[in-house]
């Protein structure tokens, strides 16, 4: 069978969109290395921020080329708005990293007795949804989506019993930087659940939402 | 919606090759039905039964039930003809008599079916080409051959002949795939604008077309039907595999 004449358009996108997701993660990492080790880095993030910027640009203008040059229906056009969606919500996430190295710098450096552990749970939380996320951009998968919608609810969970334990910080400028961090942190999972939530549209032609 | 058009177990043959089989359909009142397909699919077949036509095909045989308004129109009791004038047909090709005015050829459908009163056949024509947009351009040269028309505007004025006769069902084989892009446009509007007083059942191989008017489409495969329902979910969110390969461009 010859290849559709949108076959080649779609399969840059894919490309596109996992090189986005692998560059997004790593950003996500290197704002946790920050908060572990206190490092200032956030220039470095701010920076990778703006690329994400530039790659979703692409994305964007990539997909509506190839809605008005081949008028794609069914799943085709379902997958362009899906993708479209998942750029903006990985943009969301570098730029959330972003805003995580901002506060270490400008709260948590130099802040000795502030102790950034009680955040360690939200972290991994937040890091293991992601890690899926990655996977069902890569590997589109409607099982995975749903599991990450419970792991959003997870973290929704741990970010409500972190806020109580900040709020018995002394250290003022540490609980800020901590509260902050950890909203960061749960809106970072937000945007995961709303990747999966494309990735479902694509593959079923409804929003994950509708099923409950 | 109420039900114009009720097909129930529809078989045609043209000779010995099976065109539609086991073929069953609801056609919604006041709705754009689109009927898609790969060529040869039978999308032209169904629609030339909804009004009897391929019976003008020599070796056509029809097998299987159509209803409008609840009558079988192919009980002995009905009459062809009267089955013709209320279901209007408009072809890919603009039809329009060489040898008659704008003006003639919209009356000519209303004085061939014994509509005498000359003022009654005046106001009906007028309020036609005003239904179809064409009135504006035409009003001042009414006496002009029609044959001086554009394509867009044949094709206008073919379907004010057609609607001169109030039909209750317009059947539309690919009206525009002789057209420019904006001829095309204002066809596709006026189908629009139409649908509030007609029926209307649309055969096109322009998937994109079907998106921007229709309300319901049927897709067709080898004679039968595969799919149907609102234009969104089909367009959208395909259930059989056959429909998708076809609106993904596969088939």
């Amino acid at each position: 069978m010859p290849k559709r004449l949108i076959h080649k358009g779609l399969k840059d996108l894919s490309k596109m969109i996992l090189e986005m997701s692998l560059y997004s993660y790593a950003s996500f990492e290197k704002a946790v290395d920050a908060i572990r080790r206190g490092r200032d880095i956030r220039g470095d993030l701010i920076a990778r921020s703006y690329q994400l910027m530039m790659k979703r640009e692409e994305i964007n203008s990539l997909a509506i080329e190839l809605i008005a040059r081949y008028q794609p229906l069914a799943s085709d056009l379902r997958y362009l708005k899906a993708i479209m969606d998942v750029a903006y919500n990985l943009l969301r996430i570098g730029r959330y990293s972003a805003d995580i190295s901002i506060s270490v710098s400008d709260y948590l450096i130099n802040n000795e007795k502030c102790n950034s552990s009680v955040i360690n749970s939200l972290i991994e939380k937040v890091g293991e949804m992601l890690q899926l996320t990655l996977d069902i951009i890569e590997h589109p998968d409607a099982d995975k989506a749903e599991q990450i919608y419970f792991l959003d609810e997870a973290v929704d969970d741990e970010y409500r019993r972190i806020l109580e334990k900040i709020l018995d910080i002394n250290n003022a400028k540490c609980g800020l930087a901590l509260a902050l961090i950890a909203r960061y942190l749960e809106r970072l999972g937000d945007h995961c659940y709303y990747i999966a939530d494309s990735i479902y549209y694509y593959l079923n032609g409804y929003r994950l939402i509708k099923k409950w | 919606m109420n039900i114009k058009v009720k097909i129930r177990n529809l078989n045609v043959w043209y000779g010995k090759k099976h065109v539609l089989k086991f073929f069953s359909l609801d056609i919604f009142e006041n709705a754009v039905t689109a009927i898609i397909g790969p060529s040869g699919c039978g999308k032209t077949t169904l629609l030339r039964v909804i009004n009897r036509l391929h019976e003008t095909v020599p070796g056509a045989r029809v097998d299987g039930k159509v209803y409008i308004d609840g009558i079988n129109i192919y009980s002995d009791e009905v009459n062809p003809v009267e089955v013709r004038r209320r279901v209007g047909m408009i072809f890919q090709y603009p039809i329009v008599f060489p040898h008659l005015s704008i003006y003639k050829n919209v009356a000519i459908g209303l004085i061939l079916n014994g509509y005498k009163d000359k003022e009654f056949v005046r106001k009906r024509v007028i309020n036609s080409l005003k239904e179809v947009g064409l009135w504006n351009e035409v009003k001042d040269r009414l006496d002009d051959r029609a044959t001086e028309l554009s394509g867009g505007q044949k094709q206008r004025l073919a379907i004010a002949r057609a609607i001169a006769l109030r039909p209750e069902i317009l059947l539309m084989d690919e009206p525009t795939s002789s057209l420019d892009p904006s001829s095309t446009a204002r066809i596709e509007s006026l189908i629009i604008r139409l649908k509030e007083n007609y029926t209307i059942v649309l055969v096109t191989h322009l998937i994109q077309q079907a998106a921007r008017v229709a309300d319901y489409i049927a897709f067709l495969y080898d004679g039968r039907l595969i799919e149907y329902g609102p234009a969104d979910e089909i367009l959208k969110r395909p259930k059989k595999n056959l429909t998708e390969r076809y609106l993904v461009r596969e088939l």
